[in-house]
């Protein structure tokens, strides 16, 4: 790799780790700023451009696009968060034993994971939803399950590379049980591999909770949250552009920071 | 004389992420006329391959050419443009690539393969009489894919492919390293005798002394990017001068040199095999009926080609492989077909392996200490008198396998079995991957490891004079079956089996051309 590319890749990288520091905090102390509160309605300013009392401009209702923006993140990230520690022990766990029992376990676990993955997720998810409403916990246990399915997959395919090495072989030879295999020999070869299929998965997640609120199945009005943002201003969109726009940057640069971020190597 | 290779002063650097760099080859001089065979010898590391590559216009990334001429038939094969040096690749010079599985390209048919090199309205009669040329007959290869041919095959193949548009120098990479002994003596034959025919000169790169002795006229040995001798291969393999050569020379297994003196006393068996059958894929027998028994302190060594059962052996000794009829034992009569996790720790402990690859036997995130104490549980002190036993210091407790060479793995992999104190040491290929001179030092290391300790061995190797150097026993497998046994002496002085006298008798002279 020459040098010119190595420094084009840092400057991915700085801008990538200024991207995520900027959501980390937003999506933390998003309620300490001095903003106008979410779902505060200016009936004088309703799709108003920028302004010096509305940065972004306003909704529809007179909302502070700006607030609203920044609020955005948060439904969707706890939801993502709890999802993705849900499918990433899930995942696993699932192709961990999978590739350690062999013989027909493997076999009746690799079908099973064949199966999620062959589930449409989103029409699973709006089944769900329309029967068990916005209940967050509910959402987050399905999205979890499903997005196991891809981690297995690539869990059970290292896991089983690394126990065909001699350095495992041995391992079994002096006595190690599976879990001591799992844990011992093979998770500390292949976390980095595995992690960057949880990362990648904690972005469907996102995305996959904001088309859910997009289509009025996720987030209810009036929480701020960008897929519900886009979906309310899209009518609009001609008219106060911003509105549409600043939810899409939002959702766009995290998904893609993270990306980034494990897409290094 | 023409020449067809020149190296004036050739300086080739590593320029690592840390822009740090090491030296590859430092003033390299060389100079190779017409017709001229050239054998360069040296370990891993030494150069030889990049040498070869460059010879042919080609620097591995991460390299860099830092000084000196190059030139091979008038024309510096790294500056050149890229169709000029396409059209030399071939017809000038020719490069046999050392890894078999990979050079030729596994969707096409091996027509195909001449098609691409030669243009497609070439006829099957010149690829016929060029197949044939490297000693393949038949109609049957054109049609067929890299993975349906042998390894011997692939290597003769790739002869015909380098050799088709009759280059001026032909570059070969570690020919026969991924070949069987008595292939590999085959293949060597059929390039000298198609140099002598063709006349075109010849560079042969190798880790093996022997094979360079074969192919050669005269040799140059390499170390740590250096030439440090070049003669006639005659004069340098019977009178070295410089003392690397000295010790390659030393170092190489002779047929009738012991490393420890065999025990011929009968001794109670630590494990009694009987009539043992593994049958693999629902027909192929990797192992037929095999019978054996190892005494205690008695050392058995297996030989065989590729695919003869003796790696097989190894696993259903441990316990990593089951077997599919006859039955195993320990001195105890403790059933050994029993699943490794339902064993009783002192059998468990009884019987502990080392394998053939030093990159594979530890893992690369944990330190030396951490590796052998894992699942031993042994202390620090108790890490250190094995470490000391395969003689190395409490330096490399902190050491991971990135930070180690070869031959230091593969120490610590013996170590790391001792602390086990196993009453038999199952050793795979422990020393294919290691250098000649690393692999003369772990091999004395087993043999006063073995008279210290008492413990019994069972050695699986395809190099015969390094086994013998070693055994108490030695046993024959070709298919699967036993073919011969006997003591060393028996064997290697009488050998009754045809293959075992292709062996012998290939062991005999590998040193002497």
């Amino acid at each position: 790799m020459n040098s010119s590319s190595q420094r084009r890749l840092i400057r991915i990288r700085i801008i990538v780790y200024c991207v995520l520091g900027f959501h980390a905090i937003v999506a933390l102390i998003a309620p300490l700023l001095p903003l106008t509160p979410t779902d505060e309605q200016d009936s004088g300013a309703m799709l108003q451009g920028f302004s010096a009392t509305h940065w972004l401009g306003t909704d529809a209702l007179g909302r502070d696009i700006l607030s609203r923006v920044l609020h955005g993140g948060r439904p969707s990230l706890i939801i993502a968060v709890l999802a993705t520690l849900l499918s990433a022990i899930i995942g696993v766990a699932l192709g961990s034993l999978a590739a350690l029992a062999g013989s027909w376990i493997d076999e009746a676990l690799a079908r099973f994971i064949d199966f999620l993955l062959a589930v449409p997720t989103l029409i699973l998810l709006l089944l769900i939803a329309s029967f068990f409403g916005h209940d967050p916990f509910i959402l987050s246990v399905t999205l979890g399950l499903m997005y196991a399915a891809p981690i297995a997959r690539v869990a059970r395919g290292s896991t089983q590379v690394l126990l065909a090495r001699d350095f495992v072989r041995v391992a079994r030879l002096q006595g190690g049980s599976g879990i001591n295999l799992v844990f011992g020999e093979v998770l500390p070869n292949v976390w980095r591999v595995v992690l960057t299929e949880i990362a990648m998965q904690f972005t469907w997640i996102i995305l996959a909770f904001s088309s859910l609120s997009f289509l009025g199945l996720g987030a209810s009005p009036p929480t701020p949250e960008w897929g519900l943002m886009i979906a309310e201003a899209r009518s609009y969109m001609t008219i106060n552009p911003l509105s549409v726009i600043a939810p899409i940057v939002m959702l766009g640069s995290l998904v893609l920071a993270v990306q980034a971020l494990v897409d290094r190597e | 004389m023409n020449t067809i290779l020149q190296f004036d002063q050739v300086c080739v650097e590593a320029r690592d992420r840390h822009r740090d760099m090491t030296p590859i080859l430092q003033s390299v001089n060389l100079r190779v006329e017409m017709g001229e065979k050239l054998g360069i010898v040296g370990g891993s590391g030494s150069g030889k391959s990049t040498l070869l590559r460059i010879a042919a216009g080609v620097l591995s990334p991460g390299l860099h050419h830092t000084s000196g001429k190059v030139s091979t038939a008038g024309v510096n094969m790294l500056a050149v443009d890229p169709k000029v040096r396409q059209q030399m690749y071939g017809s000038t010079v020719a490069l046999v690539a050392q890894s078999l599985g990979e050079a030729l390209t596994s969707h096409l048919t091996i027509r195909a393969h001449f098609h691409d090199t030669l243009g497609h309205d070439v006829n099957d009669e010149t690829i016929l009489s060029s197949l044939g040329d490297a000693g393949l007959d038949g109609v049957k290869y054109l049609q067929r894919f890299p993975h349906q041919i042998s390894g011997g095959e692939r290597q003769r193949i790739l002869l015909a492919l380098a050799l088709v548009r009759s280059p001026s120098l032909l570059l070969l990479d570690e020919p026969t390293s991924a070949l069987d002994v008595g292939t590999a003596a085959d293949v060597l034959a059929t390039i000298i005798k198609l140099q002598e025919l063709r006349g075109f000169a010849l560079i042969c790169v190798s880790h093996d002394l022997g094979v360079v002795g074969r192919v050669s006229d005269q040799v140059v040995v390499m170390n740590r990017g250096q030439i440090v001798e070049h003669g006639l291969t005659e004069r340098v393999l019977a009178t070295p001068s410089d003392s690397y050569t000295q010790s390659l020379l030393a170092s190489i297994p002779r047929l009738h040199v012991r490393m420890r003196t065999p025990q011929l006393s009968v001794q109670p068996p630590v494990v009694i095999v009987h009539e043992l059958t593994v049958i693999r894929n629902g027909s192929t027998r990797a192992l037929d009926s095999v019978s054996l028994k190892v005494g205690k302190g008695e050392v058995v060594g297996v030989i065989g080609e590729s695919g003869s059962g003796k790696s097989t052996l190894l696993s259903v000794i441990s316990g990593l492989v089951s077997s599919s009829s006859g039955s195993i034992h320990n001195g105890n009569g403790f059933d050994l077909s029993t699943p490794l996790r339902n064993r009783p720790h002192a059998v468990l402990s009884e019987i502990q392996m080392v394998f053939q690859n030093p990159d594979d036997s530890l893992n690369p995130v944990r330190t030396v200490e951490q590796s052998m104490s894992r699942y031993t549980n042994a202390n620090r002190d108790e890490v250190l008198v094995a470490l000391d036993a395969v003689e190395l210091s409490a330096q490399f407790l902190t050491r991971r396998p990135s930070e180690m060479s070869g031959g230091e793995k593969q120490r610590v992999a013996v170590a790391r079995a001792l602390l086990m104190h196993p009453q038999l040491l199952l050793l795979d290929e422990v020393t294919s991957a290691l250098d000649v001179t690393v692999q003369a030092s772990v091999v004395k290391m087993l043999a006063s490891l073995q008279a210290a300790s008492g413990m019994s061995m069972v050695m699986v190797s395809h190099d015969i004079a390094l086994i013998a150097s070693l055994a108490d026993k030695l046993i024959v497998l070709r298919n699967g079956k036993v073919v011969e046994q006997g003591s060393v002496d028996a064997v290697i002085n009488s050998p009754i089996d045809p293959y075992t006298q292709h062996l012998v008798n290939l062991a005999a002279t590998a040193i002497r051309k």
